[in-house]
């Protein structure tokens, strides 16, 4: 104990040495120290400096040498830290355990007297990262672990392992990174307990003595025992294949995932070369992975496999029978056709061929599974565009499309493969859509794995979030069966061996939503009713938890502070996946906490009622009486039923492409566009069931419900205690509703959806904006990535020092010049690299090409996320139109300004502002820039859809500032003045 | 692979609004963006008796100033689908009706034979020119309706001169309406012994411009039954009485679903200029095909 206090007294004074090396003058302080230590480290470390121990009850020392001016060099040691003490806010804190590692490597360099090799820094980094141990732990672990010739000893740290909670291993080599992972991961109690009491069950642990150990340390409730008496290279094959109900697949939900501890490779090969592996070549990961699976490789390949969700990826049935079955069904619907025998035959050999490209391709697509991504798409491809140039048959050919109404052939192509089942439909991954999907997300994939710009490593993960986020959204939303419909389930689509269609008797959902997007607005509500002391919200048709504990936090938070008098929230979920919900939210209870303030409720047949057509509805006006707050989160409730609609535009262009149709092609515009014509094939073979017409058509699912908005329209002019939040996926809703008082707008992009948030309170008001104003548009940052992408202190991975980035776009007028500057918000200005300017400036115009470039889905999905972010920050015309310039590629070189993290820096935060203008001024522009020229037909689609008063708004606002392009400008004013003309 | 070889398709009907102008506007859009066969494809409208294509386009683009009497030019007129573009070189007549024919004087007014052989001659030397300069190339006369003198006289001299350089075709529309089929196939008969250049070195196509949506009509009277097996019957009998009245056997026959998005976007006060709608003026094998026997 007494070597082991004395090196972390040693490593102290190196650490304060390195901390203030070349500085005169420092007010130092260093928390995270273990409280039974403190006391004991009452020595002075260095003559020239001051040290005081100190802890929030008696600090009175620190406060007077930082008062005393000849004093000016001062360390402060203490556990919990001097940040949150007025009197000692300006000491400069580091944990113990440095961020920065170089500093640990350099102290236990110095104190140990060895030389780390990189592996070796590999390691530990590795351990210190995503082990659970103090500082005091990790250095006894050192020194017990011995040294050698002025090295480590390799065989004693892998043994020593138990020593910080993990188990220990036989290797004589310092363990790789993908090894030292995989333990720690696997040395959770959870994990441990289930699987290991599991092996036992099943009398797979054969040996007495491993037995033994196992049975008396889970008895006690601890697994130490298991970690020091048993290596973990024999017992990982009991760690195998965690029990189904463990895992959440598809899940989004990562504080659940977190909350559970369990931790297994959800990956698929792509994101673990771009996460993990120091390899980048995907087939040979994949050839790892498949051969691991086939043959049970051997331990030292095992090292480097991840535990890997296979499961997730069963076919439904397990036999090929059934599926033949249905093969020989449509065979014989097609025999019976009104046709010609040519046509007949031609379409029987095509359904051979697909037949035996499937058969031929099952053990493959099975072996495979979506995770090894790369041979999954190669291994589907041929029946995959077998089938789909089987589907543009029955269209493109006149006389086979108006033989198929009412013979069951289209919906049983369609329902290949799937289980059909009165409540749902599920579509399994080998289907050829969910094939095109996977197709459509290896596009994306591929487009960053070899992407070598970024050396952070920030550019991939913000790409891989994107992806994430993009691949929440499949080709299409609709199934008919036995003239019943069934709607896509969103939660389904990421990750998931079985996507599944609800019957839309049971309602639709046509996003996935969850609490994150709705935070602001409940907290606002919260801070905007002082007196309430209870508080009921209904959200209506929300698909997960995400986001809830967050939003409980804040809730807290306010709930001790000045500004309301809360006392209890309760949350009534209406959802037609209330049993998911409640499940989740069983997981997340002990995480949430004394929930003396908050409550649920679930119960959504109690506000169900039936319509005209047999289908349950919610009863919103029920639901809108009782609550205080009503979200209805993009469900079939805010609109009407689905119909049909024939597609205006480019049918020649759309049939001439499907009657060549390569899905490789398909996937490749899907990919560069965002689009493909494989939604459009779908709806139309169903609308060809239905009527003997000709063209294409599309499902219109979310034509707003004018009445429902009446009435909600009305229930807040009533009350103006209530607020409405209507949340909805399409895109023009905006223009679809006619004047509706109190209300306002907001547009996000979530989950791949471009998403408008309609509120409805008396207090709203939709003010105008004002045309001009100084300043710019200012955004945070990590606010930015953190809501878009959930991805947190991003700023840290560009300067570990930064806590964050302000940044400011403004429009120099006289100029004509866009500037950009970036206040770069740190705790210790003075430990800033010197370089700082240039790694900031690379990694900003690499955030502002990206938006800007739109050469592909990623990018344009970035484009509206920032334009969104724009909006929602302009607070006049003239930044709305600097956001629409500034998206249309503009380079700027960022100025750079440090700034202390205790400064308050100007960004606008204001959350109640309306964007419904920001919003109409850019479909605006939209407009015209979709238009080649200005005709009759522009003019009267610009009068159904938008208001002259902006458009003038607009080019009063240009006429000063020049913001719009040229093309732009001529257009509007060419519109003006025929408007003008018309009267 | 260069294309060396043109063409040169004469677009025609024997009575108005049969549908010429779209028709030659989707054969050279579909060239600039599907089939792209030709290295360039000039719009060429021959309409001496009402000229209309400065209306088709953006107005700025089509001035009176820059028409073929005054430039002896074609203007390029940019079109865009989606991320493509392509030019289409637009050779117009001035459409004012107040008696000039310009061709540089007023000496004319009073010789409308000769302006009208001028216009000829102008016309004849820049398709020459430009195929020397540009082989490879699609020309589309948009012609009036009828066959003049004024379009005997360019066809025969395109069948004489330019066999060597360019394919030439000529393609007659007729609607469904009744008098407009027989008086088609009564002028076609008529001009296989009138015309100078020998029947069998045309190349004659007669398309049926299914303008009043007869396959429509067909659906809506099949009710619920397949209508097809009607529609076919239909158009198999049209295509029988049409063969057997015609003189020669080598005429193809065509038919053509006019498109209800182009004529809902063609009226008055709504109308979209071709920019505007590039997609719809590109043929595909169901809205046009050959008729089958």
């Amino acid at each position: 104990m007494n070597d082991v206090f004395d090196y972390y007294v040693n490593y102290i004074t190196e650490y304060i040495k390195l901390l203030t090396e070349n500085k005169d003058e420092f007010f130092l302080s260093l928390c995270d120290i273990e409280d039974e230590l403190l006391w004991k480290l009452e020595v002075s470390f260095s003559s020239d400096q001051q040290v005081v121990v100190i802890d929030n009850k008696d600090y009175s020392q620190a406060v007077r040498l930082r008062n005393d001016a000849s004093i000016t060099r001062i360390v402060l040691i203490s556990a919990e830290g001097v940040k949150q003490i007025d009197s000692l806010k300006d000491f400069n804190e580091y944990s113990i355990l440095s961020r920065k590692r170089d500093q640990i490597w350099i102290c236990l360099e110095r104190i140990f007297d060895i030389k780390l090799k990189s592996n070796e820094k590999i390691f530990l980094e590795a351990l210190l990262s995503q082990g659970e141990f103090s500082f005091w732990d990790f250095l006894q672990y050192i020194c017990e672990s011995g040294i050698q010739n002025g090295q480590l000893i390799p065989k004693r740290l892998n043994t020593n392992l138990p020593m910080l909670g993990v188990w220990k291993s036989n290797s004589d080599e310092v363990l790789r990174k993908g090894q030292i992972s995989r333990i720690i991961r696997l040395s959770k109690y959870s994990i441990i307990e289930n699987r290991l009491t599991k092996a036992i069950c099943d009398n797979k642990i054969t040996n007495r003595k491993v037995q033994q150990i196992i049975t008396n340390s889970l008895a006690k409730g601890s697994i130490q025992k298991i970690l020091e008496e048993t290596y973990f290279e024999k017992m990982q094959d009991f760690l195998k294949n965690a029990p189904r109900n463990m895992v959440e697949s598809g899940s989004t939900n990562n504080e659940t995932d977190e909350s559970l501890g369990y931790e297994y490779y959800d990956f698929f090969s792509y994101e673990f070369a771009l996460k993990i592996s120091d390899e980048i070549r995907i087939d040979e990961i994949e050839q790892k992975w498949l051969k691991h699976r086939r043959d049970s490789a051997d331990s030292s390949e095992e090292d480097v496999i991840p535990e890997l969700n296979w499961y997730e990826y069963v076919p439904m049935r397990m036999t090929c029978d059934e599926y033949s079955e249905q093969f020989e069904n449509l065979l014989e619907q097609i025999q019976n056709l009104n046709l010609s025998k040519d046509k007949i035959s031609m379409l029987q050999e095509h359904l051979e061929l697909l037949k035996n490209h499937f058969f031929g391709a099952w053990e493959n697509i099975l072996q495979a599974t979506p995770i090894c991504l790369a041979a999954f798409c190669n291994v589907a491809l041929e029946y995959t565009q077998t089938y789909f140039k089987l589907l543009t048959l029955l269209i493109t050919d006149e006389k086979i499309r108006y033989a198929l109404p009412k013979t069951g052939i289209i919906s049983g192509l369609q329902t290949l493969f799937c289980q059909v089942e009165k409540k749902e439909i599920i579509m399994p991954f080998y289907h050829p859509v969910c094939v095109f999907h996977y197709m459509g997300i290896k596009n994306m994939y591929d487009s960053i794995i070899y992407d070598k710009y970024d050396t952070t490593g920030l550019e991939n993960d913000i790409k891989s979030a994107l992806i994430q986020k993009l691949g929440m959204q499949f080709p299409i939303d609709f199934i008919e069966f036995s003239d019943q419909q069934y709607a896509l389930d969103y939660t389904t689509v990421w990750k998931s061996g079985k996507i599944k269609f609800q019957n839309i008797e049971t309602g639709a959902v046509y996003s996935i939503l969850d609490f994150r997007m709705i935070q602001k607005q409940i907290i606002d509500f919260i801070q905007k009713h002082p007196f309430l002391t209870e508080i009921t919200i209904a959200i209506v048709d929300i698909s997960n938890l995400g986001g809830l504990i967050q939003v409980i936090n804040k809730i807290r938070q306010l709930s001790h502070s000045n500004c309301c008098n809360i006392g209890c929230i309760t949350f009534w979920i209406l959802s037609s996946k209330e049993e998911t919900l409640k499940d989740s939210l069983s997981k997340i209870w002990d995480i949430i906490g004394n929930n003396d303030i908050i409550k649920f409720r679930f119960g959504r047949s109690e506000y169900q009622t039936q319509n005209q057509t047999g289908i349950l509805q919610y009863d919103i006006q029920k639901i809108v009486e009782e609550a205080d707050m009503t979200v209805i989160a993009d469900g079939s409730v805010l609109y009407h039923s689905p119909r049909m609609v024939r597609m205006q535009r480019c049918e020649n262009t759309i049939f001439n492409r499907l009657k060549e149709i390569s899905i490789l092609q398909q996937a490749l515009c899907y990919f560069q566009i965002g689009k493909s014509d494989i939604p459009i094939l779908w709806d139309t073979l169903q609308h060809i069931t239905k009527e003997w017409d000709d063209g294409f058509w599309r499902w219109k699912s979310k034509a707003i419900d004018n009445n429902i908005l009446t009435l909600i329209n009305r229930a807040v002019s009533n009350n103006a205690d209530k607020r409405i939040l209507a949340l909805s996926s399409n895109k023009h809703i905006l223009s679809e509703i006619y004047k509706i008082d109190y209300m306002q707008a907001y547009r996000q992009n979530y989950n791949g959806k471009i998403i408008t948030l309609i509120q409805f309170d008396k207090e709203n008001q939709c003010a105008k904006l004002p045309i001009e104003r100084k300043g710019g548009i200012s955004y945070s940052f990590n606010e930015f990535y953190n809501m878009t992408l959930e991805l947190n202190s991003i700023s840290q991975q560009i300067l570990p020092e930064a806590t964050d980035f302000f940044i400011e776009f403004t429009y120099h007028n006289k100029k004509g010049e866009f500037l950009c500057q970036c206040d770069i918000q740190t705790e210790d200005s003075q430990s800033l690299s010197s370089d700082y300017p240039r790694i900031c400036a690379n990694i900003l115009r690499w955030h502002m090409k990206s938006f800007f470039d739109q050469s592909n889905i990623l990018s344009c999905y970035l484009n509206d996320l920032l334009l969104n972010q724009w909006h929602e920050k302009a607070r006049s015309v003239s930044d709305v139109l600097m956001a629409e310039a500034l998206s249309k590629g503009v380079v700027i070189d960022p100025d750079f300004t440090v700034v202390d993290a205790e400064t308050d820096i100007e960004v606008n935060t204001n959350f109640d502002a309306d964007c419904t203008e920001a919003v109409k001024i850019h479909d605006i522009i939209s407009f015209v820039d979709n238009k080649a020229v200005i005709d009759e037909n522009t003019i009267g689609r610009f009068k159904d859809l938008f208001e002259v008063s902006t458009l003038d708004r607009i080019l009063e606002c240009d006429s000063k500032q020049k913001l719009l392009q040229q093309s732009e400008r001529d257009k509007l004013l060419r519109i003006q003045e025929l408007v003008k003309d018309k009267g | 692979m260069t294309k060396e070889y043109g063409k040169i398709i004469f677009v025609n009907s024997y009575k108005g609004g049969a549908g010429k102008t779209t028709l030659s506007m989707m054969h050279c859009i579909d060239d600039l963006f599907n089939t792209q066969k030709y290295n360039n494809v000039i719009y060429m409208d021959l309409d001496i008796l009402g000229t209309g294509t400065c209306y088709l386009f953006d107005e700025t683009k089509l001035p009176e100033g820059k028409s073929f009497e005054v430039t002896g030019e074609a203007v390029p007129i940019e079109l865009t689908k989606g991320a493509e573009s392509a030019l289409l070189h637009v050779v117009y007549l001035s459409p004012s009706i107040d008696g000039k024919f310009s061709l540089g004087s007023i000496h004319f007014i009073n010789h409308q034979e000769l302006a009208i052989e001028m216009l000829r001659e102008k016309i004849q030397q820049y398709i020459v020119k430009y195929l020397n300069i540009q082989p490879g190339s699609l020309f589309v006369l948009d012609c009036s309706p009828g066959f003049s003198k004024f379009e005997q006289q360019l066809l025969r001299f395109c069948y004489a001169e330019l066999n060597t350089k360019a394919e030439i075709f000529e393609e007659y529309i007729t609607t469904l309406d009744s008098s407009h089929i027989k008086k088609c196939i009564c002028c076609l008969n008529a001009t296989q012994t009138a015309f100078e250049v020998y029947a069998n070195h045309r190349n004659i196509r007669l398309t049926i411009n299914d303008m009043q949506n007869y396959d429509g009509y067909l659906r809506s009277i099949a009710g619920t039954s397949n209508p097809m097996p009607v529609i076919d019957r239909k158009w198999s009998e049209i295509r029988k009485e049409i063969r057997d009245k015609l003189n020669n056997d080598d005429i193809e026959l065509y038919r053509w679903k006019y498109s209800k998005e182009i004529a809902l976007r063609t009226t008055f006060l709504n109308e979209s200029k071709i920019e505007n709608q590039v997609e719809d003026y590109i043929f595909t094998a169901d809205n046009y095909k050959e008729m089958q026997a």
